[in-house]
């Protein structure tokens, strides 16, 4: 039992040993390395233990103290390394570890300080200690707080203090006692000094606050360095009619336009900010009548100044709406927090890749157009003179040709023919002419149209024995019949070739509304999936014979007379090819 | 053997009084919330330690079932620090982030 339980202790002791590692291995402190140390020795115990009751080694009498006062003594140290680190406000711990309520008094306490080294050349520092005593007088909270030799306040009094009160309600007593105070410096200030200067410095001075902590300063920021510059330039008529119609409980506007909230740390943060939104859309209607759209100007360029870690405050806290308008959308990226930025920044970076892609592959498909035709017409020019010739040989005009002869000016005749079809076919991808169409526009009936293409490629299909099989009904369609036959020859030339011997072709044409639907139906080898979107782009093709602009050119007419066309498939079974034609008549 | 044993339990006994005192300052300003936790634990293996040691002082013998009860002791304080520790990881985890 007793071995049992030293092996359980051991197991755990080397967990907390773990834990211990890996948050040192994290932070890399000194003092982490002490109460490693610490840590490291207690699993000896519960080992010593477990050997001692299995071989019956000597008992550790002195061994089991030894080992706790060493862990002891490690503890003590990592202990005092962290206190002085800590009290010494070093690198990262100060801001890490410390406790909110302590941080706010520190914050307070350099705010002050900041404060009162300007403030005592002007009135002395008598002036200030009067001040301070009548706020300790208010607030017993700030009891212990004085102003060192050096003309700085101490508050190692307060912390003393601190610890008998609850968390939250000593952080808002604090904040309600020390805004009080502050309150009183900046008036104090404000009688030597412009009011911009003061918004200035205070705007420095909130810049520097740990986020941590930035809530319990966003009211003070809102309040004094946003709104207050703005009620200083008020006349006193004006300034009187602001304080009879703005009454918001928490804050009061004094008879030297100078505003005090610090009642306003009594409520909560939620209520607070409640209560500012009213206080500014009040004040906002007031203002709006004395300073007319030059107020909005106003507020937006204070707001602009206020430094970013109460923006982002602000835009966390959704205030962000309430505030002018004339706040660019920029300027609310600024205030979004690090992890929104990165996804808006990464959702933009998308967005201007595609854009780039998209400009790239226009410009690609407008180089390509450009060749094909550039290269069509030069092809065209000689095709024409060796085509021209090649007729003359054939057919004797230049001479007596021999069998041989005869067979291989054949040949040469029937390559030019092929050339030339595949020119007039590149020359037809671009898009059709619209106005060229309407003049050559008319009614004809699918039918004709589909028979006659059959009967044109039925040598092609009787060759791979497939059966072709007609159902069309007598819809009418208006449109270039000579155009509209290439397109349906493409594809029902496309399903001859890619469906295998003794395979089937099933056309069919019914009516679907106002339009004629043409199914072009095979039971070839089909086409994948991710390869029917590329089917229709000019030169995509699947076959090594083929130059892939069948289709493309099936689908420029098709579009080209307000018609659509797309495929069906599914592999190994086959493919559909369908087409809609605006229909006329009945 | 009795005197220096007796010495060296009385310092191990004294010492954690010096390390609650700093607990404390620290507990003044940093914000280990688990504080209790870590406390809670050190009690239980100092309650553990003492009754470990008690029958080699005063009876210089082993007494199994008051071993028993030492380990046992021992077991809840090291569960409850390694709560506290994880916790205390976890949270710091959180701030660094």
């Amino acid at each position: 039992m007793i071995v049992l339980l030293s092996f359980l202790n051991f197991i755990i002791s080397m967990l907390i040993l773990a834990v211990v590692f890996k948050i040192y291995d994290t932070y890399r402190r000194d003092y982490l390395l002490w109460f490693l140390v610490g840590m490291f020795l207690i699993p000896f115990i519960f080992l010593y233990s477990i050997i001692e009751y299995s071989i019956r080694i000597p008992r550790g009498e002195l061994f089991y103290p030894i080992t706790v006062i060493a862990i002891e003594i490690m503890m003590i140290i990592g202990e005092k390394k962290l206190l002085s680190s800590i009290k010494a406000e070093e690198g990262e711990e100060y801001k890490i570890l410390l406790r909110e309520d302590m941080m706010l008094l520190k914050t307070f306490e350099r705010i002050s300080n900041y404060l009162i080294a300007r403030i005592s050349p002007l009135i002395g520092l008598k002036n200030i200690e009067e001040s301070m005593e009548e706020c300790i007088e208010k607030y017993p909270i700030l009891a212990g707080m004085y102003i060192t030799a050096d003309e700085r306040i101490s508050t190692y009094g307060i912390e003393k203090n601190m610890e008998r009160i609850g968390e939250e309600e000593r952080i808002k007593e604090l904040s309600e006692a020390f805004s009080f105070f502050i309150e009183r410096l900046i008036d104090m200030y404000a009688a030597f000094v412009p009011y911009e200067k003061i918004a200035e410095d205070l705007r420095k001075i909130f810049s520097r606050v740990d986020p941590k902590i930035t809530r319990w300063f966003t009211p003070f920021a809102i309040l004094k360095i946003v709104i207050e510059p703005i009620l200083r330039k008020c006349k006193p008529d004006e300034l009187t009619e602001i304080r009879i119609s703005v009454v918001i409980e928490g804050i009061k506007i004094t008879k030297n336009a100078s505003i005090e909230l610090h009642e306003l740390y009594q409520y909560d943060m939620q209520e607070i900010m409640d209560k500012i939104i009213k206080f500014v859309e009040r004040l906002h209607y007031i203002l709006l009548r004395i300073f007319r759209e030059e107020i909005d100007r106003e507020l937006t360029k204070n707001f602009r100044l206020l430094p970013n870690n109460i923006k982002e405050d602000l835009y966390k806290m959704g205030l962000i709406k309430y505030l002018p308008s004339g706040i660019l959308e920029e300027e609310k990226l600024t205030l979004m927090s690090r992890e929104k930025l990165i996804e808006e920044l990464a959702e933009r970076k998308r967005k201007l890749e595609e854009a780039y892609k998209r400009l790239a592959e226009a410009k690609l498909d407008r180089m390509k157009a450009n060749f094909i035709n550039i290269i069509a017409h030069e092809l065209r020019t000689p095709l024409t003179v060796i085509k021209t010739y090649t007729d003359l040989l054939l057919h004797e005009k230049m001479g007596k040709l021999n069998k041989m002869q005869k067979e291989k000016i054949m040949s040469i005749a029937k390559n030019v023919k092929k050339l030339e079809e595949l020119i007039n076919d590149m020359l037809h991808i671009p898009s059709i002419d619209q106005q060229e169409l309407e003049l050559r526009k008319e009614n004809f009936y699918i039918k004709d149209v589909i028979r006659n293409i059959v009967d044109e490629l039925k040598e092609m299909a009787k060759e791979k024995k497939q059966r072709i099989s007609i159902n069309v009904d007598d819809s009418m369609v208006n449109g270039d019949i000579n155009l509209i036959e290439r397109a349906l020859k493409n594809v029902v030339s496309n399903s001859i070739k890619y469906t295998q011997e003794k395979g089937k072709i099933e056309i069919e044409a019914t009516k679907e509304g106002r339009n004629v639907h043409i199914k072009i139906k095979d039971n070839g080898r089909g086409i994948k999936k991710e390869e029917l979107e590329k089917i229709f782009e000019p030169f995509y093709t699947s076959s090594e014979g083929g130059v892939g602009l069948g289709l493309a050119i099936a689908k420029s007419i098709i579009e080209g007379h307000g018609g659509e066309i797309w495929a069906e498939s599914e592999l190994g079974k086959g493919t559909t090819f369908h087409i809609l034609l605006r229909r006329v008549g009945k | 053997m009795f005197i220096p044993l007796v010495a060296l339990f009385i310092a191990s006994l004294l010492l954690p009084a010096i390390s609650s005192y700093y607990f404390n300052l620290l507990m003044r300003f940093i914000r280990v919330r688990r504080g209790a936790i870590l406390v809670a634990g050190a009690l239980a293996m100092w309650l553990a330690y003492i009754f470990f040691m008690l029958p080699w002082i005063f009876i210089g013998e082993d007494v199994l079932e008051v071993r028993l009860l030492a380990y046992s002791l021992s077991l809840i304080g090291l569960l409850i620090l390694s709560y506290g520790v994880i916790r205390i990881y976890m949270d710091w985890r959180e701030v660094i982030r």
